[in-house]
């Protein structure tokens, strides 16, 4: 009898512990994130089930039919000012991932057929599954009750938001709309889906469509600024993972070398971020290229106008709650289409906020 | 059948276990905030006079912004099928219940809907203060900062559940733009900017420019 009960107790604990072991991906925690005291579905949770008619094509779409691919979920309107912003965009995340087999859906929530038919038509990319949810019901299932409590209609509280689903159909990442700090192209999604995803890093620089030609000659910058820069960090609790983003504005009628320019001897643009306590940096993530031709076969990649670098890190559980000022650097070498100017490294700092945690509810 | 028990009294301790161990999750309710606007957004910001404008109510009586000059003015943008517009509605008429008898003047401009759109905002709350109809949104365009949401081609769309306490002087104290991650359907900061207005007579200070 005694051994019964020690042998129970041993298989208690080899439960237990491997309940604890069973959480190898780390789910993406963004200040715009839903919250674990919302109440499901949250990352970590299976996403809610749904049969939803396509658009622009026969048949319908089940949800649990692409287990054993990554999905990006997005969820929009027509009338809704931020979805239309980012519906043309969605296209470009779907190119950019469809070779490593990550599934875009766009689902529209309450409208008439015919009018968000002709919406999709006009502004949803082929690489997108288009899909139509009339009464609202699927998007209902995915509105964690303690969101926009003041929301009557539950189904708005997931408009514009986005979520990562792993291949075994568990969300990874579910971001919630943020007017403050709007990203209508996916830079943050696109990166958290790099580094969930894995395979090939980087943006595809293939689909640029810039050409020299759209290039007008400057004669000397007016102020003497090439390139603006413009970090920002909103921080997080200890435990979250958070975004820091460096923008980069750059003059008109100049270009920087991108991060991975075409030839090894052109200054590659580059961001270095000094170490401070209790946040883990990640390697910056740059975005897209700009191609120009230089000739019949030959190109280069630079970034022109204003471009943002996103660098994702964690706060430790531990990091002592209070501000940080986070040193880094930017080098680049600024060119027009005639003449480059000498590399410059201009230093940037930027107070990240790290709040006090709460208790479990 | 005790021997099962015990295994399910150590799972549950188990995971009680697992459950602590990882990281702290936020729990306080969100803060409410809003995006305030400011000079790096560009005109008209806080210390701009507000920009006058002339619209007409659902009874075809026009109303002047510039008219209500000597009183402090809540100036609400509104469309009947913003879900941030829709939430705030019943607040906007707490809000003036408390303090139109304090001597503020409420104002809303719904923005750009046709007449269906523009009745049912009227008839969903009943506010006690003038909706007036911009018909075309270029009122609300003249309104709409040049700097923030760039990629909103239509720039009437950018003030949408927008609100300005505009001081007796017609300066604009306090230009609220929807901040849709920590929504403050209630008002909270406009209630703040109003308690600040009212105790200094409605009159602009130094701080505003």
């Amino acid at each position: 009898m005694r051994g019964a009960w020690w042998c129970a107790i041993g298989i208690a604990i080899a439960i237990a512990v491997s309940a604890c072991g069973a959480a190898p991906v780390k789910n993406t925690t963004l200040p715009n994130s839903t919250r674990p005291e919302w109440g499901p579905p949250q990352p970590g949770d299976l996403a809610p089930d749904f049969e939803l008619p396509r658009t622009g094509a026969n048949g319908t779409l089940r949800l649990s039919s692409l287990r054993g691919s990554w999905v990006l979920l997005h969820f929009t309107a027509s009338w809704c000012p931020f979805c239309d912003a980012e519906t043309g965009n969605l296209g470009k995340v779907a190119d950019r991932f469809a070779s490593r087999g990550v599934k875009v859906l766009l689902v529209d929530v309450k409208e008439p057929l015919d009018h968000w038919t002709a919406y999709a038509k006009a502004h949803v990319a082929p690489s997108v599954t288009a899909l139509h949810d009339l009464s609202g019901a699927a998007a209902k299932t995915f509105a964690p009750p303690g969101a926009q409590p003041s929301f009557t209609e539950r189904a708005d509280v997931v408009l514009d938001s986005t979520l990562i689903i792993d291949p075994s159909g568990v969300i990874r990442a579910f971001i919630l709309p943020d007017s403050a700090h709007f990203d209508p192209t996916f830079a943050a999604i696109a990166s958290e889906l790099d580094r969930l995803v894995g395979g090939a890093g980087g943006g595809a620089v293939a689909s640029a469509t810039a050409t020299a030609s759209t290039v007008k000659e400057p004669v000397v910058p007016k102020s003497g600024v090439v390139v603006k820069i413009t970090p920002w960090s909103a921080g997080g609790q200890p435990g979250m993972r958070s975004l820091l983003r460096i923008g980069l504005a750059i003059d008109s009628g100049f270009h920087i070398m991108s991060n991975d320019p075409s030839k090894a001897t052109y200054i590659a643009t580059a961001v270095t971020i000094e170490p401070a306590d209790g946040l883990k940096f990640d390697v910056p993530s740059f975005p897209d290229a700009t191609v120009f031709a230089l000739g019949p076969s030959d190109s280069i990649r630079t970034f022109v106008g204003e471009v943002e670098v996103s660098v994702f890190y964690d706060i430790a559980p531990s990091a002592v709650p209070g501000v940080r000022v986070v040193r880094g650097t930017v080098r680049y070498q600024a060119c027009t289409t005639g003449n480059c100017l000498f590399p410059k490294t201009l230093p940037f700092d930027v107070k990240i906020e790290i709040a006090a945690p709460s208790p479990r509810p | 059948m005790q021997m099962r028990a015990v295994v399910l009294a150590f799972g549950v301790v188990g995971l009680v276990a697992c459950g602590s161990a990882s990281p702290p999750a936020a729990s306080a309710p969100i803060e409410p905030k809003i995006i305030a606007v400011s000079a790096e957004m560009g005109n008209p910001h806080p210390g701009d006079p507000a920009p006058d404008f002339e619209l007409p109510d659902d009874k075809g009586n026009k109303v002047k912004l510039s008219s209500m000059r000597g009183s402090i003015v809540m100036l609400a943008f509104v469309t009947s099928w913003c879900p941030f517009s829709k939430a705030e509605q019943p607040h906007l008429k707490a809000l003036a219940d408390d303090y139109a008898p304090k001597g503020v003047k409420f104002v809303a401009v719904n923005i750009n809907e046709p007449d269906a759109g523009y009745k049912e905002y009227l008839a969903r709350v009943a506010l006690p203060f003038p909706v007036l109809r911009d018909e075309s949104g270029d009122v609300a365009r003249t309104f709409a900062p040049p700097k923030v949401l760039l990629d909103f081609k239509d720039r009437s769309r950018v003030v949408i559940s927008s609100n300005l306490v505009i001081n007796a002087d017609g300066a604009i104290r306090l230009f609220a733009l929807a901040d849709t991650y920590s929504f403050d359907a209630k008002f909270v900061h406009v209630r703040r900017a109003l308690d600040e207005a009212l105790a200094q007579g409605g009159a602009t200070t130094g701080s505003a420019k």
